[in-house]
């Protein structure tokens, strides 16, 4: 598994929505040998399968609300986990992978203001110019993280899988 | 606050429970009790409404098969088999066999995804954590710290039907794939290894939650009792020789006692023995069976229903599971708790399935496409989503437009049922003003036996608030409940 797993989630019929997917597909084409790239329409329980198997992630997502531009945020797992498989946000994501597989990555939430949410596909003029400060935004990230030393992986403290068995 | 403006109801009282939590989509229940405390009537109903059947005229046909997977994420292969089976209506193709097969196997993966969705994400921690754990354990993780190998095999479950979607597809959701006239890819080499080595984990999940719920089963005769049992239709597609069918075939009806009252019905004419009504307070249709009017032509669709009107499940295993269900019924199974039952039995014939169409070499064809042009001018596609018969009727113009679109989505269609299921349920646990956790669950759990996706139903999506209120005759709160 990859050092980082990026995870960019949206609508691309939506218009803007589909940032997140198109993000994540640009950063798939930089072909980043320590990132792992993930594009799908929103975020889903087997999900947590390659989360926990990751050292960081960075999940991407469009931004209802056109004002302030890119933003990236550290994320914190919930104090109480719920989630749901209609419609989650990555930090309950986080807690479920916790929950079942006993380990979560540190992770950020990238988001880029979405301007047009229309029946569509592609991206409006200024979406593009956010998918641009969004890709800078990521490379930037990821060089910090390059800076983090590597863990060992016998440190992480992931539950493996156990051949099933009956409950009592 | 509304009064009902009904006058033998004036003095009565109201519940409401919304929304209905761990479903697809969200609804509200509203309970009519009578001056006596007793339940008069229940409704369930969905008050979002997002359109499609609308928008979707003066599009070309040949983008259906695009845009109505679109309604939902959670079943959108279901819209894409069914979308490109009234193209092919459409069209007037026979698509080549490799084609059908295909489509199929991709019908299975959707079947075995949302059915271990819907048991071990949403329906699990009610039987399997009980009924009276605090709300915030009886949930899935709940489930995951009760029994996590359980949990994990879940959703690896689930995993495995999704990845047969993306291995054909390209991708897990929304996969643009099928097309009128056939497919556009065959199954590659290395996704049918893919495919078969992920098989033995799924059959020692599937049995293992066989087990498991006939074991809960036995804890929970009461609710098998009263969630949705009732004398009713069932609806469902057979195969020629009367066998569990969940993509081609023709369609059966039958009755409580097993009895078939129809049989090959033609699936393209739907219309002629499938009426829909409309009620005031939902955006949910309700379909009913014509010849018995509304609302006594109700029926129900779904895993219980397929399995009331097949004769056989086709496959060796299924079929053991299925003479054991069958005996839970005098004729038919009627309980919509057994709904759950039905479905795991669905996965392992679906697994069966799977196993064989690995060893078919039609699998890998590249004969995939039948060509043509518009040569009629509707076509019906139906096929068996996970929650039941799913209708998708084009009508177009000479150029391919579309100038009407219809919908019968397999939750409407189990609408009146889930009406009746909440009356029942709640006339075993409502009393006066005591509303306890469990006892609202119980009504909501009814509802889930159904596993139904509002998001199609109504084409609709959004949230909702909860906040349940109990007012008595003048208007009071006696009492509220509030879920985030």
């Amino acid at each position: 598994m990859k050092r980082i797993l990026v995870i960019g989630y949206g609508n691309e019929l939506r218009t803007d929505d589909g940032l997140g997917p198109k993000l994540a597909c640009a950063i798939e084409q930089l072909a980043l040998s320590d990132v792992a790239v993930l594009v799908c329409h929103q975020l889903t329980p087997e999900l947590a399968d390659p989360l926990s198997r990751a050292e960081f992630a960075v999940f991407i997502d469009a931004r209802i609300g056109a004002s302030g531009g890119v933003a990236l945020q550290p994320l914190v797992e919930p104090e109480r986990a719920s989630f749901s498989p209609h419609a989650s946000d990555p930090a309950a994501l986080l807690a479920f992978s916790r929950a079942v597989y006993g380990a979560a990555p540190r992770s950020w939430w990238l988001t880029l203001p979405a301007f047009n949410l229309t029946y569509g596909e592609g991206l409006s003029p200024a979406a593009q110019a956010s998918l641009q400060e969004g890709l800078a935004a990521f490379r930037q990230l990821r060089d910090r993280i390059a800076a983090i030393p590597q863990r060992r992986s016998e440190s992480r403290a992931r539950k493996a899988s156990v051949p099933v068995q009956a409950a009592p | 606050m509304e009064r009902d403006s009904n006058p033998v109801a004036s003095m009565s009282k109201r519940i409401v429970i919304d929304p209905v939590t761990r479903i697809e989509g969200h609804a509200k229940i509203t309970i009519q009790l009578d001056d006596d405390g007793n339940v008069a009537d229940a409704v369930f109903h969905v008050v979002e409404f997002r359109g499609f059947e609308r928008f979707c005229e003066g599009r070309p046909m040949a983008e259906m098969a695009g845009i109505t997977p679109r309604i939902c994420g959670i079943c959108p292969v279901s819209h894409l088999l069914a979308s490109a089976k009234a193209g092919d209506a459409i069209m007037a193709v026979s698509i080549p066999p490799a084609a059908d097969k295909l489509r199929r196997l991709m019908n299975l993966g959707q079947i075995v995804q949302s059915h271990a969705l819907s048991f071990f994400h949403l329906s699990a921690p009610d039987f399997l954590l009980g009924w009276d754990t605090p709300p915030e354990k009886r949930n899935v993780f709940g489930l995951i710290a009760a029994d996590p190998d359980l949990a994990r095999a879940g959703i690896r479950l689930r995993q495995f039907g999704q990845e047969i979607i993306e291995v054909l597809g390209g991708k897990k959701i929304h996969p643009a794939w099928a097309v009128p006239g056939g497919v556009r890819s065959p199954l590659s080499e290395a996704g049918r290894c893919q495919i078969r080595g992920r098989l033995p984990e799924a059959f020692k999940t599937t049995r293992l939650a066989l087990d498991l719920f006939k074991k809960v089963l036995k804890k929970h005769e009461r609710e098998s009792k009263i969630f949705g049992n009732f004398s009713s239709l069932f609806m469902g597609l057979v195969d020629p020789d009367g066998g569990w069918e969940h993509h081609g075939g023709m369609l059966r009806f039958v009755d409580s006692s097993g009895s078939v009252i129809a049989d090959q019905l033609d699936p393209q004419r739907y219309d002629e023995f499938i009426g829909e009504a409309v009620q005031s307070n939902s955006y949910l249709k309700s379909p009913y069976y014509k010849p018995l009017g509304y609302p006594d032509g109700m029926y129900r669709v779904g895993p219980l229903a397929r399995l009331n009107v097949a004769e056989q499940m086709g496959t060796p295993e299924a079929d053991r599971e299925f003479k054991a269900f069958r005996q839970l019924g005098n004729g038919a199974v009627t309980s919509s708790f057994l709904y759950h039952y039905a479905r795991l039995i669905e996965i392992l014939a679906a697994l069966e399935r799977i196993e064989r169409y690995m060893d078919d070499p039609d699998m890998l064809s590249e004969d995939l496409r039948a060509d043509a042009g518009i040569n009629k001018l509707r076509g019906v596609g139906v096929s068996e989503a996970p929650r039941g018969t799913l209708f998708h009727d084009y009508h177009v113009d000479r150029n391919g437009l579309i100038k009407k679109v219809n919908l019968a989505i397999a939750t409407g269609q189990n609408n009146l049922a889930m009406n009746r299921t909440v009356a029942q349920i709640a006339r075993h646990y409502l009393r006066g003003s005591q509303i306890s956790e469990s006892m609202l669950n119980r009504v909501e759990a009814g509802i889930r036996c159904y596993d139904p996706c509002l998001s199609c139903s109504t084409h609709a999506a959004g949230r909702m608030p909860l906040h349940v209120v109990l007012l008595d005759a003048d208007g009071a709160v006696l009492q509220e409940a509030t879920r985030s």
